[in-house]
């Protein structure tokens, strides 16, 4: 190939309109002028003289995968949800019962420290005590009063017995005659 | 189980627990709107002052014996109606009023004496097998009394406790257990 040849066809290559065959005919000329070639054609002999022994090479099948699975991996995770009337209605039930109860406890809290307030100034801890003892006495008073009654219902049971038997000696009697 | 469902179960609890209590206020306000009022005589001993409670020293030798009872409470309501104040409310109004809201809450009837023109009925609030609540009412004619005793409550315990104050009355709950 002539030099002049070669360079139209470089001037294609950087084009990037060169056609395999071409580019073909350009490596065998740069690997095959070893030493004779001119000074402004030496600089590219690098260029076209690569090794391109692995230029056939084909990725085996893992790699392919691996490549998908990555992909699949960043893909951002977006699910099709349909909001259906009945999801609406759970929501709106639990917020209206969350917020119900937020109220409520509020309620409870701001009432908490009402007794608090009231309590703190009225009693010292002695009085409290003789309060307290004053109020589980009398509890366990009306307790033991109230229970009281209970305690003849075991003789009451025994006199219904007393009854009870008179009137089936009566009625066996009644037979018997 | 989906989120919303989980979100919506753990609401409905919370409402649950908060409206039990919030029940549970019905009675501490209907106690809180007779505070300071003529007639009648409040007082509400807080579970801060039973903190206090346990680091009294006294010689006092009923304490002692009451010490024990007293560390099973957390809170004690007294309301008392005098006859000066039955003359504006009417005791036996306030007795069934009162009565009413309890039952109508998660409180029981445990025992009611009807005794001349007294009427003594005692409720407790329980949780599981124990006595978280006591509560007497008295209504007569001329008084109304409201105790309410907070805390884990041993009835034995309690009603041992008129004996070794010195107080009249027997000890019949121990004689209710053979029945």
């Amino acid at each position: 190939m002539k030099v002049k040849e070669v360079h139209i066809l470089m001037e294609k290559y950087f084009d990037g309109k060169t056609s395999l065959e071409e580019e073909k005919r350009l490596r065998d000329f740069f690997s095959n002028s070893a030493g004779e070639l001119p000074n402004d054609l030496s600089a590219y002999k690098a260029l076209f003289n690569r090794n391109y022994k692995n230029e056939g090479m084909i990725l085996d099948e893992a790699f392919t995968a691996n490549i998908w699975d990555e992909i699949v991996q960043n893909e951002p995770k977006t699910k099709v949800v349909s909001f259906n009337a009945v999801r609406w209605i759970f929501a709106a039930a639990a917020s209206f019962i969350l917020m119900l109860s937020v109220y409520q406890w509020y309620g409870i809290k701001q009432y908490e420290q009402f007794m608090a307030m009231h309590n703190e100034q009225e009693m010292t801890k002695e009085e409290a005590l003789v309060a307290t003892k004053q109020a589980l006495a009398f509890v366990s008073l009306k307790l033991n009063e109230g229970c009281r009654p209970i305690k003849n219902v075991g003789s009451f049971y025994r006199f219904q017995n007393v009854i009870k038997k008179s009137k089936n000696e009566v009625i066996s009697k009644d037979i018997i005659n | 189980m989906k989120l919303y469902q989980k979100i919506l179960l753990i609401s409905v609890c919370l409402f649950g627990a908060l409206n039990l209590s919030a029940q549970h206020d019905q009675l501490l306000k209907f106690f809180d709107q007779f505070q300071g009022k003529e007639g009648f005589t409040t007082v509400y001993v807080t579970p801060k002052m039973f903190e206090l409670f346990s680091d009294i020293e006294t010689n006092d030798k009923d304490f002692n014996e009451v010490s024990e009872a007293i560390s099973m409470l957390k809170g004690v309501r007294i309301l008392v109606l005098d006859s000066v104040g039955s003359l504006t409310y009417n005791p036996i109004k306030l007795y069934n009023e009162v009565s009413s809201v309890a039952e109508k809450i998660n409180y029981e009837e445990l025992m009611v004496v009807k005794d001349g023109d007294t009427d003594v009925k005692f409720l407790i609030r329980e949780q599981g097998k124990v006595i978280e609540e006591v509560l007497l009412l008295v209504g007569a004619a001329e008084n109304f009394v409201f105790i309410s005793l907070m805390g884990k409550i041993d009835l034995r315990k309690l009603s041992s406790l008129s004996k070794s104050m010195d107080i009249d009355g027997l000890d019949y709950l121990e004689e209710l257990e053979k029945y």
